[in-house]
C-alpha cells in the first residue's frame, strides 16, 4: 500500500463518519430528549390536579366569581430526529402508520395542552372549556428536512364550582415507547 | 374587553352585534434561527425558534383583531378562532377571527350581576 492508497482509506473512512455520525448522534441524543420529555410530560400531568378541562362550549359547572372567561393559547413545535426522518421517507413507499410521527404529534399536542392548563392555573382559573386544537403547516415544501409538528391550542379559562374532575390520569399512552 | 373563544358569556346578554372583526400576519424566522432549526432537526425535539414564530405571529393578529373590535365600539369579542396557513418553508400566516359585539349585563338570568360586570360598563 502506498500513500494514496493510505490518503484514500482514510478520506473513504472520515467521509463514512461523517455521514454515520449525524445519524448516529440523531438516533441517540433523540431518543434521550424523546424519553425525558415524555418523563416530563408525565410529572406535569399528575402535577395539575383539580382543573377541570372540556371541549364543551357551555362553561361547565360554572361559578360566579371575579375573574371574567378569558382566552389563552399556546403552542409548540416538535420535530423528530434525522434517522426517523430517513424512516419516514422508507414508509412512504410501502404506505401504513408512521409511528415516530404519530409519537411526536402526541408529544406536541400534550405539551401544547400543558401549557395551556399551566397558564390558566398560573392567572388563577381552575377551569378551561372549549379547548381546541390547530395545526400549522411550517414546512412548506421543504421536503426531506422538514419533518415537524406545530400545534396550536386555545380554550377559554373560567372558575368552575364544585368537586373537580381531574384530567385522565397519566396512563402509559399507546404512542409513547 | 372580554375576549372568549365561546359564543355566550355566562351572565351577559349581547345588546348590539359589531360585526366581523379579524387580524392577521405573516412572518418568518430570520436565517440564523432557520439553520439553528436545522441542526436541532438532526436529534429532533422542541424547536424554540419556530415555537417563538407563533406566539409572535399569534400576539400580533390577536392585537389587530382586538383594535378592529376597539374601532368598532365593542366591548366584547365572541368566537374566536385560529386558523394558520403556510406561505414558503420557514413562514406562516396566522389568521384570527372573531365577533365583536356588546355586552350587557343580563338581569332576569341572573339577579345578581356577575362580579366582573364593570368590565363591560
Amino acid at each position: 500500500m502506498d500513500g494514496e492508497d493510505i490518503v484514500g482509506v482514510v478520506v473513504g473512512v472520515l467521509g463514512l463518519c461523517s455521514a454515520v455520525t449525524p445519524i448516529f448522534l440523531g438516533v441517540v441524543v433523540g431518543t434521550l430528549i424523546e424519553r425525558s420529555h415524555l418523563k416530563r410530560l408525565a410529572r406535569r400531568e399528575a402535577a395539575l390536579q383539580g382543573i377541570l378541562v372540556t371541549q364543551l362550549r357551555s362553561f361547565p359547572a360554572l361559578a360566579s366569581s371575579h375573574l371574567p372567561p378569558r382566552l389563552i393559547c399556546a403552542e409548540v413545535v416538535i420535530s423528530s430526529d434525522y434517522l426517523r426522518t430517513l424512516f419516514t421517507n422508507t414508509r412512504k413507499i410501502f404506505g401504513g402508520e408512521m409511528r415516530s410521527m404519530t409519537r411526536v404529534a402526541d408529544r406536541a399536542r400534550r405539551e401544547a395542552t400543558l401549557r395551556v392548563l399551566e397558564e390558566a392555573q398560573g392567572l388563577g382559573y381552575n377551569a378551561v372549556c372549549n379547548l381546541r386544537y390547530a395545526s400549522a403547516d411550517l414546512a412548506g415544501n421543504s421536503g426531506k428536512r422538514a419533518l415537524m409538528s406545530p400545534i396550536f391550542v386555545y380554550g377559554t379559562a373560567y372558575i368552575a364550582a364544585g368537586p373537580k374532575v381531574s384530567p385522565a390520569a397519566p396512563t402509559k399512552s399507546p404512542f409513547s415507547s | 374587553m372580554i375576549v372568549t373563544n365561546t359564543e355566550i358569556v355566562p351572565g351577559f346578554r349581547i345588546r348590539e352585534v359589531r360585526g366581523l372583526v379579524q387580524g392577521n400576519t405573516v412572518r418568518a424566522k430570520h436565517l440564523g434561527r432557520d439553520i439553528a432549526a436545522s441542526l436541532k432537526n438532526l436529534v429532533g425535539g422542541e424547536l424554540h425558534g419556530y415555537t417563538e414564530l407563533l406566539t409572535e405571529s399569534r400576539r400580533q393578529a390577536m392585537e389587530r383583531m382586538l383594535a378592529q373590535a376597539q374601532q368598532l365600539g365593542a366591548n366584547a369579542v365572541l368566537n374566536v378562532r385560529f386558523t394558520t396557513s403556510s406561505i414558503t418553508a420557514g413562514a406562516a400566516e396566522l389568521y384570527a377571527y372573531g365577533t365583536a359585539v356588546i355586552l350587557e349585563v343580563d338581569r332576569p338570568a341572573a339577579p345578581q350581576a356577575p362580579a366582573y360586570a364593570e368590565i363591560v360598563s
